[in-house]
């Protein structure tokens, strides 16, 4: 079973199609998510199959990869199991 | 002067030059260099002085009564704003601030390579984004926010490097207790 926090992030996920960064995530949950455990959840999502990591190459020849987060068939079926198991809308509002 | 480091790849070459040089300079060292640069296949050159991008030049070869050529042309030039780089095309209205290089987080990304690759992937990651920021803050003339940006990447990192055994430890305190 996944925390509430992994569910928000899946529930985020779900709302980008193109998939989001991790600074995007945060900016997107309104103060629920923080830059300083975003990261490590993600990790943890992608560890588990539920979240897919893309490298995105960098613009130009300063720039840093980025790291596009996308959201797997397993991981919009955790976020529904959640929705099921806690009988609550969840944090990002939306319907599982 | 030299530059501190050449990279090569593919078909594109990054000359970077430390300290602020004039584009004579510049295009002194890419005419010197265009035969070496060639043969390794390279036909782009991305020029990089102190930390800017600031121009982008290809090379190729041509020949003129049997006598063999490196044509060097400029496919983009990049705003800057110093005195010291005299080209006219150079030097733009629009850069963030006169004389000042865009912060980057080059070296955070080194020093997540001393770690294993978990926290590596997490801090690469972060910044990243955090790169994003600071080049778009930069962009705008916000140079103390893409500064304070700067530092709070690495805040960050610190912060993950800290909490990365204790989440470790939990992880094992769970899988202990679940036996997942």
């Amino acid at each position: 079973m996944i925390s509430p926090m992994e569910a928000l992030i899946l529930g985020l996920l779900v709302q980008k199609a193109r998939g989001a960064f991790g600074s995007e995530l945060v900016h997107m949950s309104d103060g629920k998510l923080k830059r300083g455990s975003v990261y490590s959840l993600l990790s943890r999502l992608e560890k588990a199959g539920l979240v897919k990591a893309i490298e995105e190459p960098p613009t130009d020849v300063l720039a840093l990869p980025r790291t596009l987060y996308k959201i797997t068939g397993d991981g919009a079926r955790a976020r529904a199991e959640f929705a099921a198991f806690v009988g609550l809308p969840l944090l990002d509002g939306g319907a599982a | 002067m030299k530059p501190t480091t050449m990279l090569a790849s593919n078909d594109r070459a990054v000359v970077r030059f430390e300290k602020m040089v004039s584009v004579r300079d510049i295009d002194a060292f890419v005419q010197d260099h265009a035969r070496e640069l060639s043969s390794r296949g390279v036909t782009r050159v991305d020029v990089v002085v102190a930390n800017q991008h600031v121009s982008t030049l290809s090379i190729g070869m041509g020949s003129e009564n049997g006598t063999q050529f490196f044509t060097i042309a400029t496919v983009a030039r990049h705003p800057i704003a110093n005195e010291h780089v005299d080209h006219p095309n150079v030097a733009a209205a629009s850069a963030p601030k006169e004389g000042q290089s865009r912060p980057t987080l080059g070296g955070l990304s080194a020093f997540a390579d001393f770690f294993g690759l978990d926290l590596r992937r997490r801090l690469k990651a972060m910044a990243g984004d955090y790169d994003a920021e600071i080049a778009r803050l930069h962009k705008e003339g916000r140079s103390f926010a893409a500064r304070w940006n700067k530092w709070l990447a690495w805040y960050c990192a610190g912060w993950y490097v800290l909490r990365s055994p204790l989440d470790k430890a939990a992880a094992m305190l769970v899988k202990g207790f679940t036996g997942k």
